[in-house]
């Protein structure tokens, strides 16, 4: 570090997102339960008990718990179809997942000490590619070969084509890259603001004040961002997922 | 009975209450747009960037495999800002939708 003896500011805003063991040593394999193999575990949990357990009443007038989980329900059922249309309704458990997955991942990740596994490209790249592999497929089932008319632009002159082609399949490929990065760079940039904040908190002594109500303030803000990811990530899977619905559009 | 009109006028002004807050609930959409519209301009900028770096990389691939060094990364750099652009522009027409 560059203050060297003083080495109380010594901030290092990187290290929450560091993926560790829990119940071994040494490397980590695809079978170590790691504190992000923990953290998924009671995401998982948390939406198991919020739509097995709090709607297993099955009140007409809902209760607290129940009131959430239909609130949530009818919101991105609402979503699927207003952008992918009544089609898009067959593949509305496969969004409704993602989407849970998601906002559970980021809200339990605002908690001290735990950890956001949603601030993993490895971890949303795998959802961007799921989302962009299944898309793809489906546009190929839905539509066989003229899904790639998408690539192929009839209304262009022939000798532009070919170059046509090499744009739009670029920008084709844009998407899952572009669809995990933003997740991915939005909890991460997050989470690291407010480790720094905290880190100058650390050593202003009385003056901590300052950075504290920033802190105070970047995570209210974060509570926003982290439902308004989870809300992005599922409404740019219903665009996509549109788009191999109706192509041409 | 009394109390069964007593209970229509409690109804009634329940009835008053909830539009009230219904009234009040329908301003709320334009704060929703300005998340959505910032939003929308997160992801062209994104879109942009990423075009290019993925050009970048597809040159920088093709150029390893021909051993011809700055040609293609230039031409699928440029090909990369095209598609870039191209992808942002898709997200410009839902804009207009």
């Amino acid at each position: 570090m560059a203050t060297g003896s003083e080495s109380s500011f010594d901030i290092r805003p990187m290290d929450q997102f560091i993926i560790s063991p829990l119940f071994s040593e040494g490397d980590l394999n695809w079978y170590t339960f790691t504190n992000q193999s923990l953290w998924m575990l009671i995401a998982l949990l948390g939406i198991i008990g919020l739509f097995v357990f709090g709607i297993r009443k099955g009140d007409v007038v809902p209760g607290r718990i129940q009131s959430i989980a239909e609130v949530v329900y009818v919101f991105v059922h609402k979503m699927v179809v207003d952008i992918a249309g009544q089609e898009g309704l067959k593949y509305f458990p496969y969004i409704f997942s993602l989407f849970l997955l998601i906002l559970f991942g980021n809200v339990l990740g605002l908690l001290p000490y735990s950890f956001t596994f949603t601030s993993h490209i490895a971890v949303t790249g795998i959802l961007a590619l799921l989302v962009f592999v299944s898309v793809t497929v489906l546009g190929f089932i839905r539509n066989g070969v003229r899904f790639l008319s998408l690539f192929w632009i009839s209304s262009a002159p022939l000798a532009l084509r070919p170059v046509l082609l090499v744009i739009e399949v670029i920008s084709y490929f844009v998407r899952p890259v572009s669809h995990s990065i933003r997740l991915a760079g939005n909890m991460m940039a997050g989470h690291a603001v407010i480790k720094v904040f905290a880190g100058f908190a650390g050593v202003m002594g009385l003056g901590a004040i300052a950075p504290i109500f920033a802190i105070v303030a970047v995570y209210g803000l974060e509570m926003l961002v982290v439902v308004i990811q989870a809300y992005v990530f599922t409404i740019l899977t219903c665009v996509y997922l549109n788009d191999a619905l109706h192509p041409g559009h | 009975m009394p109390s069964q009109h007593k209970k229509n006028g409690e109804l009634e002004s329940l009835g008053q209450r909830l539009s009230n807050v219904k009234a009040k609930g329908a301003k709320s959409p334009p704060d929703n747009k300005v998340i959505s519209s910032a939003n929308m301009g997160w992801r062209m900028i994104l879109e942009l960037v990423v075009g290019m770096l993925l050009g970048i990389l597809l040159g920088l691939g093709l150029d390893y495999l021909f051993d011809t060094r700055p040609v293609f990364l230039i031409i699928m750099a440029l090909f990369g800002f095209a598609g870039g652009v191209r992808a942002m522009m898709r997200t410009a027409k839902e804009l207009d939708k």
